[in-house]
């Protein structure tokens, strides 16, 4: 698609909101950019499909990761790291790296 | 500030129940993150112990109301290439021009060749997505190379930005940015392979085969010449089709309606 200018505005074909694709997910792009990416999917059904299932896989997998099994012990860890920050407390060591 | 005397032991004290106060609301994302970087459990549990050992210890060096999550991140990462070092394990690097034909949208035109999107169906991203347990996501991390898993662990688990993960793994913010969308695509790709072998496609419909030409469904000539021939019995004459559940004919020629249509995009 090319770069047209839709009453006078400069509005962004496919090749320019699909190569800003990763920034859009990551929320980096100028505020610009970003609005003329989102014009560009409203009237872009193929598109918008596309950079939906990339939203969707982004979410998704920050949600999974985040989910991850605990080990059985974790309180335990907990109480292990807490039992080693004291021992530093009480004896701390010269500054050897 | 902070003085360099060594404190008084009721000081240090005070200053350990500071540490764990700011360190325990973030201990269970701070675990996630060593055990995505980290082989397994024991490794993520001594990764994390020794990285808020060393934090303790470097403490002092913390700007007080600056991001704790980010500096231990920092600490937790540095830990994490010590240990690789003194493991002797050479760092698998890879190189940054390799694999460019890696698409941006490669999960995307799989799902889509395998027929997963279509009509009425359940979000394609979804479906892959629930089909994996947590094993297997830490699966596709770990076959990532190890500076693309710690900077995709960071953006999931720990939801740093490219600056923050700039911070935490010291590097450039372009190199942040570059290798965070490499570690998306290279993800996908492990994604996609651990659902092939999980069965979720038929490795018919995995390969990404070129259409044959008369169908849409991709169905070959052979296929309808025999349905024509034999047309009460064409639903059995099915060749070669997918075990996909749900698959959707792609003839249907219908524009595709989605929710997402109507999603606005955050800015």
């Amino acid at each position: 698609m090319f770069k047209i200018k839709l009453l006078g505005l400069d509005i962004y074909g496919c090749h320019e909101a699909l190569s800003r694709l990763d920034d859009f997910i990551d929320r980096e792009l100028t505020p610009d950019e970003g609005r003329k990416v989102r014009q560009h999917l409203k009237i872009c059904h193929a598109c918008a499909r596309k950079f939906a299932f990339e939203e969707e896989l982004v979410a998704g997998l920050r949600d999974k990761m985040q989910h991850v099994a605990l080990p059985r012990d974790f309180d335990s860890l907990q109480a292990r790291i807490s039992a080693s920050l004291k021992q530093e407390a009480d004896a701390p060591p010269d500054n050897t790296p | 500030m902070e003085s360099n005397h060594p404190a008084p032991h009721a000081t240090l004290e005070a200053t350990a129940a500071e540490f764990e106060a700011l360190l325990q609301p973030i201990l269970k994302t701070a675990y996630s993150t060593a055990f995505y970087l980290s082989r397994s459990h024991e490794d993520a549990e001594d990764l994390l112990q020794e990285s808020a050992v060393l934090a303790f210890r470097a403490f002092e060096g913390f700007e007080r109301g600056t991001n704790f999550k980010a500096w231990f991140g920092r600490v937790l990462h540095n830990r994490f290439l010590e240990r690789v070092r003194t493991a002797n394990r050479r760092p698998q690097t890879v190189s940054s021009e390799g694999d460019e034909q890696l698409d941006a949208l490669y999960l995307f035109n799989r799902t889509r060749e395998a027929g997963m999107h279509g009509r009425g169906k359940d979000d394609p991203a979804v479906v892959l997505l629930d089909s994996l347990d947590g094993a297997q996501i830490r699966e596709a991390l770990a076959a990532l190379p190890d500076e693309f898993r710690v900077v995709a662990t960071l953006y999931f688990v720990q939801e740093l930005g490219y600056e923050q993960i700039a911070q935490v793994v010291d590097c450039p913010l372009n190199t942040v940015r570059s290798r965070l969308h490499r570690s998306r695509r290279l993800l996908q790709k492990a994604l996609w392979q651990l659902a092939q072998e999980r069965g979720l496609v038929s490795q018919d419909e995995a390969a990404p085969a070129k259409p044959t030409g008369k169908g849409k469904g991709g169905r070959g000539l052979a296929s309808w010449l025999l349905m024509l021939l034999f047309p009460l019995n064409a639903p059995a004459l099915s060749l070669g089709n997918g075990s996909l559940k749900g698959r959707e004919h792609r003839a249907t020629g219908a524009r595709m309606s989605y929710h997402v249509q109507n999603q606005t995009f955050r800015a």
